[in-house]
Formats: C-alpha cells, structure tokens, sequence
C-alpha cells in the first residue's frame, strides 16, 4: 500500500495499516532520535514512542495526498528531542553549516576506525545539517536499499526529483565528511 | 573512481556511522499496542441525534430562553448595523471606520482592525453534525466591533502558560506569536480539560478576545470557557467573558454561549472594557478528538490609566460580554 493509502485506511480506523505505517518509518525515527540523542537509548525510546502515539492522535487532521509521511513524521520528533533536552535541562545546540572539526583523525583507516564515537558523532553532526528530504533520501538509499521509485512514492516526488535530491544530498555529505575527516 | 564505487564508500560510511537497528521485542510491540489503543480512542466526540433530542427535552427552558434571546439579538444587530453601516466587502476584514464623537470627553470609536489569516476550508462544513448547543454556521464577514481609538492587541509576544507542561505539538509562546495560520505551527495540548494562560503583564482595559483553535479543518472545541483576572491564580475578581460549557462538564459552571464551527475569522469576544491582566482560555477537546488546539490568541485593549501591578477592581456594572462571529 502507498502512504497516502495506508493513511486513508488509519483514518478509517483500520489497525493493519497501522501497524504497516508504524513499520516502514520505524527506522527512520528510531535513527534520527538516535542521531539527536547519542548516548541515551532511553531517551530516544521516549521520542520514538512519543512521536508515534502524537501521529496518531494527529492522523485524522493530515491530508492523505499532501506531504510526505516521513517529514511529518520528523517533524514530529523534532518537537519531541527538544522536549527531552528541556527537560533534561541541558542544551545541544543543532546548527546548520559544516561539521564541528572533531579533535582528531581515527587512530587507523578502514572500517574499524569509522566505528569510532567520534566518527559517528561526526557522522550524526552531517546528517544533521542535511534537509529532512535529503537526509532520509540518504537513508533509504544506502541503509535500507530502497530504489529510487520506492523513495520517490515515500517522498511524494517525481523520480526525477529524487534523483537530484540525492545527487545533492551526496555531494553535501562528502564534502562535509572530507573536511571532517581529510585522511579518510 | 566509477560512481558504483563512490556509492559503496558512502555505505561503509553511512552504515558505520549512522546506522542503528531499530528496537525489536518489547518495547517495540508494547509501543505498537498503545498506539492501536490510541487509534481507538480517536472517535469523534459529538452529539449524536438521541442525545441531542433528549439534551434538548431536557434543556427546554434554556433553549426557549435561548431562542428568545436569539431573537432579541437579530433585532439588535439589525439596528447595530444600520448605525455602523454596511459590512466591509473583505470577508472577515474589518478596517477602521470612525465614528463621529459628539461628546469630546468620550474616547473616539473606531472599528477593530483585525488582521485574518488565510482561508484553510470551504464555505461549508459538512462533518459536524447538528446540535442545539451549535451555533448556525455563516461565512460571511462579521459585524464590527466599535472600540476606542488606540486599542491594539495587548497580548502578541506576551508570556504564555498552559495546563499540560508537555504539549503534544508546538510550545506555549505560539499562542501569541501573531502566527495565525495553522501552517506555522500551533500549540497542542492533551487530552481532555486544558486551558492557557496569558499574562499581559500590566492590567488593560480589554475590549475583545479573539481566539483560533485549529481551523484547517471545521471543528468544534468544546466547553469553550474564556475568563480574566487580576491574579495569576484566577482566584480573586475573576470574571466569565465567555461559556459554552452546557452542561458543566469543565466544573466552571454552565455557559450561555453556543458551541461554535471555528474557522479563519477565530471566535471574537466582546468584552466592553472589562480590566484585568490575566487571561485564561479553557476548552475540553474538540469534534475530531479530545486534544486542545491554540493557533493564537489575541486580546484587544488599552492601558488602562493609574493601575498599578495589583488587581484592578471593577468600578461599574459591566454590560454584559457577547461573543460575535
């Protein structure tokens, strides 16, 4: 079934769509409240489980054709991590622009040193300057394989449009992460 | 390099970096059965046809009191309107029209300029069904409201607090953000009785009270209870501008004021001048769900001259409020 589907359906009370819904974007919010809030599991359980329980209590109000599901959704959770930081009572400032340098290189090359919390972290810093389209346009593509057709229904754009969306969204993050990381 | 081969630097990276599986077990099955919880507990809450004839029985007083007033008031609005004159032709806009003042120590009538955010819905609601407590839906532009030359909106970038310290949308300083559209965000707040408060910050004499729940869409906010005060804890010199609790479900007492379709012109309340500094705006759900939408709120007033922080007592009889549409 197609997003707008799956929400005309959820409108009409129908808990399989729900349960479709709530299983195609899982990874796209759990990831993003992970990238928002590094460190803490917990934290980013109660966004996810916020953001979803919001979505419904908001389904019946969003226009099934408009938009696209995932931004919403998003959008959602970016109300909810702010949330979590007030009342955590500390701030982390998410800023548009280039990364903040890290301290230093990985120790090595290879896969082992991309693991490294520091490169994730600086990883996480990219994906956060990324539009919402780009960034989930990314995750799509090179996480969970989805084609461009498959990504262009999600994001209720022409494949051409999505085409150059991760055109964009490629050349951002690799000059982002060249200058991050110039020896990698 | 070829492209394919870039594409799988990326992944490396994206997967090294970015990745995180999605939580499986228990929590992920307990959070889809709260939201299937959720999802049934989305009915819309309306009159259905048997309870509104029986409210209706039992209500008969109060509805031919009801229609009485009703009938009075078309008669005064008829006279209201040959005074002031023709509606403006902008739907909804109403510009200033003075009004001759022959009596020099009387403050100069103006009509209330008020600034309307797009149109979010068709002329005519089809999903709200009818009900005695329902005010008749019209399109057209409102009647103005004569003020003092001078009123302004008291309330745009005020404080704001609210019942639920965790809204489920947005935060409460969109409430007087002078976003009146639904497309910049608005405030939500949870399920049930909910209200928000506005401290103007020194007391006003306050002539209308625009309100907007959320207006995208035709809905009816219920228990709609609009009240002002001296005090932050509404507890000394709180006055009722505005109640269409019919049945005292919110605790605050029974309204007289009809429940109403919102749309882009917000509900105005006419409040004749009534001073305070506090504001409070309470609701209880609406047609489509039981959460509690405020897209703004403003509060039309003047200073009002020699008040100080305290309270500010009322002097005279007030005519009594009246809500126009």
């Amino acid at each position: 079934m197609t997003d707008p589907e799956l929400i005309h359906a959820i409108q009409a009370g129908d808990e399989t769509a729900l349960d479709a819904l709530y299983r195609r974007y899982l990874p796209s919010v759990w990831r993003y409240a992970c990238s928002q809030l590094a460190g803490s599991v917990a934290a980013a359980e109660d966004v996810t489980s916020e953001t979803f329980l919001a979505a419904v209590r908001q389904i019946g109000r969003l226009s099934p054709d408009g938009g696209n599901v995932a931004g919403w959704l998003l959008g959602i959770a970016r109300h909810k991590v702010a949330d979590v930081r007030r009342r955590r009572g500390r701030e982390k400032t998410v800023q548009a622009g280039p990364p903040v340098d890290p301290p230093g290189p990985p120790a090595n090359d290879g896969p082992a040193a991309l693991e490294s919390a520091e490169t994730r972290a600086s990883v996480r810093r990219i994906m956060d300057t990324l539009a919402d389209d780009q960034r989930l346009a990314l995750e799509w593509k090179y996480l969970d394989g989805l084609s461009v057709r498959q990504i262009a229904r999600r994001l209720n754009r022409t494949e051409k449009a999505v085409e150059a969306v991760l055109y964009r969204a490629r050349n951002a993050f690799r000059a982002a992460f060249d200058r991050a990381w110039p020896t990698a | 390099m070829r492209a394919e081969d870039k594409d799988e630097d990326l992944v490396g990276i994206l997967k090294a970096g970015y990745d995180v599986p999605p939580p499986t077990g228990p929590f992920a099955e307990d959070l889809l059965e709260r939201m299937r919880g959720e999802l049934r507990a989305a009915r819309p809450r309306h009159l259905g046809p048997g309870r509104a004839v029986l409210a209706l029985w039992r209500h008969w007083r109060l509805v031919a009191a009801a229609a009485l007033v009703a009938g009075l008031g078309i008669g005064l609005a008829v006279v209201a309107n040959r005074d002031v004159g023709p509606d403006r032709d902008v739907p909804g806009a109403v510009g200033p029209v003075a009004e001759s003042t022959p009596d020099s120590g009387k403050p100069r009538m103006v009509a209330l300029d008020v600034k309307l955010p797009p149109v979010e819905f068709g002329p005519t609601p089809k999903n709200i069904p009818p009900s005695p407590y329902l005010e008749k839906y019209s399109a057209g532009p409102r009647p103005p409201l004569m003020v003092p030359e001078g009123t302004t909106n008291v309330a745009l970038g005020k404080p704001v607090t609210a019942s639920d310290n965790e809204p489920v949308l947005g935060e409460a300083k969109m409430v007087t953000d002078g976003n009146k559209g639904t497309q910049q965000g608005h405030l939500e707040l949870g399920p049930g009785k909910q209200w928000v408060q506005i401290d103007l910050k020194e007391p006003y004499a306050i002539h209308a009270i625009i309100v907007w729940h959320f207006h995208a869409m035709p809905r009816v906010y219920h228990d709609v209870v609009v009240q002002v005060a001296g005090d932050p804890d509404f507890i000394e010199n709180v006055r009722t501008v505005y109640n269409n609790d019919y049945d005292n479900s919110s605790g605050l007492g029974i309204g007289k004021d009809l429940e109403y379709i919102e749309d882009h012109r917000g509900r105005l309340i006419a409040t004749g001048g009534i001073p305070a500094r506090y504001v409070r705006l309470h609701s209880n759900g609406n047609s489509s769900n039981d959460l509690n939408d405020y897209v703004e709120v403003d509060v039309y007033g003047t200073p009002v001259e020699g008040a100080g922080d305290k309270q500010v007592p009322l002097k005279a009889e007030l005519p009594r409020p009246a809500a126009l549409r």
